[in-house]
């Protein structure tokens, strides 16, 4: 390679080539191998300062900003890896995060399952409550109810103590079941009066309206009970017996009466302790318990209630704050 | 240099800011250097791109004891070379080098209008050209085809061919003259 060559390169790159020179330099390039132009090319690149050469764009930082973006499309790691690799990542972090808090609600919904609702009464003390179905029940005194909210839509089943009124919203498929110490009340959609007291002999079943069957949980003995029927389960002898009534005896306590048909004194005296949370005792020679008493209380009225008593057997009594005491 | 030396540790742990810092330093000078050779702005881009793309997946191979400009021109020379023997060996160029000529009276003075700039207003003039006009313009100004050959290849009289080639360079001629003050630069053989 010449100076000659060197020269008509420089006159090629900066547009100066005559129609004479550039034959002789398409000569040149053609006859040349590649090396030597090589070298001659690496010598300028290593040695020419920049300003020699002149840049055909005006906007040249645009030019090196718009090759870089190009570039960097390129060099760096796609968009979708990327999006994946978040991805990753976010599962990454997520997945414990996720883990506790399905252990955390798992264990929330075993609480939940186990959760009881129970609702009570004291003595001398009424409730109202509503179940989840819409069923309304009315606990006189000294009765416990107990469901569990979880799946009771599947599965309305509750426990039972005490006396209650029970309005059944009506389910087509799923049965309501209230189940006492000793029996089942199985009822579709119903209105009944429930009496289940460890304190009394008998289990009372008052039918208002629909039907409702009755089991024995221990003999799985059966009872069906039709309208303004009720139904006595005797807790000794475990036997069912029926009695057709007006209807109005069982569920007088919602009307703030008591009402007793030949019921045992005994029985007469415990609801009305029940009634007004008091304690009532007799100090009589003769045996009272058992005498069957027919007649009708108020629930406002403790003193008028005692009254009847006083004068159905001529007894007087004390009232010695919870305590009444019957003398002859 | 240390700070160059800086930078290619950089890059050869995958760092794009060190990869962008260098790409700054040489981007430009590699433009204007592989342009003067090239001629096509287009066809320079897309060569310093693709040598800095294939720098960034050669990171790693990298010797921090060579120098980067001469790695940056030994990755650029085989595709310049031969971008450089393409624009010098083309009929337009030779067009080109006569229009110069002709525009400055003298060959020692920088053209006014660069090759690509030509380019353009070439192929902006060949679009008043009927097909014919166009092909024989084509093979015979940028393809470097006799009219020999062109009468071969189009099946045409060699006759057709210059008149045919006539008609256009007066067409391109008139058209242009809004674009180049000067058309009298075509070889009229």
């Amino acid at each position: 390679m010449t100076m000659d060559t060197k020269k008509l390169l420089s006159d090629y790159r900066h547009n100066r080539l005559t129609p004479e020179s550039l034959f002789l330099l398409r000569k040149e390039s053609a006859g040349t191998d590649t090396s030597r132009l090589e070298l001659l090319m690496e010598d300028l690149w290593e040695s020419e300062p920049l300003d020699v050469l002149s840049d055909p764009d005006s906007d040249r930082n645009d030019r090196t900003d718009r090759m870089l973006k190009r570039i960097s499309r390129r060099t760096r790691r796609p968009a979708v890896p990327l999006l994946y690799q978040a991805v990753t990542w976010a599962a990454a972090v997520l997945l414990p995060v996720l883990l506790c808090t399905s252990l955390f609600l798992y264990q929330r919904t075993e609480k939940v399952r186990d959760n009881l609702i129970v609702v009570t009464t004291q003595r001398g003390e009424q409730a109202s409550a509503q179940l989840p179905d819409g069923t309304v029940v009315s606990l006189n005194a000294d009765s416990k109810l107990l469901y569990r909210p979880f799946n009771y839509d599947n599965d309305r089943r509750v426990e039972f103590e005490g006396e209650g009124y029970f309005e059944v919203a009506t389910h087509p498929k799923i049965p309501f079941m209230v189940e006492t110490p000793d029996i089942r009340v199985c009822v579709l959609g119903t209105k009944f009066n429930l009496k289940a007291r460890s304190s009394n002999s008998f289990v009372e079943v008052m039918l208002d309206e629909g039907k409702v069957e009755l089991t024995d949980l221990t003999s799985q003995a059966r009872l069906l009970l039709q309208p303004l029927e009720k139904g006595t389960f005797d807790r000794e002898q475990r036997t069912f017996s029926v009695v057709k009534t007006g209807g109005k005896e069982v569920s007088s306590w919602r009307q703030g009466e008591m009402v007793f048909y030949r019921t045992p004194l005994k029985e007469v005296l415990k609801a009305i302790e029940n009634q007004y949370g008091v304690n009532i005792t007799i100090h009589v020679d003769e045996q009272l318990d058992e005498d069957k008493f027919t007649g009708t209380f108020t629930t406002r009225n403790l003193i008028e209630s005692l009254n009847m008593i006083k004068h159905c057997y001529g007894l007087n009594y004390s009232v010695t704050g919870k305590e009444v005491a019957f003398t002859r | 240099m240390n700070t160059e030396k800086h930078y290619i540790t950089g890059l050869k742990q995958g760092k794009h800011r060190d990869f962008e810092a260098l790409y700054r330093v040489y981007a430009d000078k590699l433009y204007r250097y592989c342009y003067s050779f090239i001629k096509n702005r287009e066809e320079t881009e897309d060569l310093v791109q693709e040598l800095f793309i294939s720098l960034w997946n050669q990171r790693e191979n990298i010797q921090l004891e060579n120098s980067l400009s001469k790695l940056l021109f030994t990755m650029a020379k085989n595709r310049l070379i031969n971008s450089y023997r393409a624009t010098l060996n083309s009929p337009v160029f030779e067009d080109y080098v006569l229009f110069c000529n002709t525009l400055s009276g003298s060959s020692q003075t920088e053209a006014m209008i660069d090759f690509q700039d030509f380019c353009y207003h070439l192929n902006r003039a060949k679009r008043l050209l009927n097909e014919t006009q166009r092909e024989v313009f084509t093979l015979s100004k940028e393809n470097g085809l006799s009219h020999k050959e062109i009468a071969q290849r189009m099946n045409l009289s060699e006759q057709t061919i210059k008149n045919q080639l006539s008609i256009a360079m007066k067409m391109m001629s008139e058209a242009l003259k809004n674009f180049l003050p000067m058309m009298l630069f075509f070889r009229l053989i």
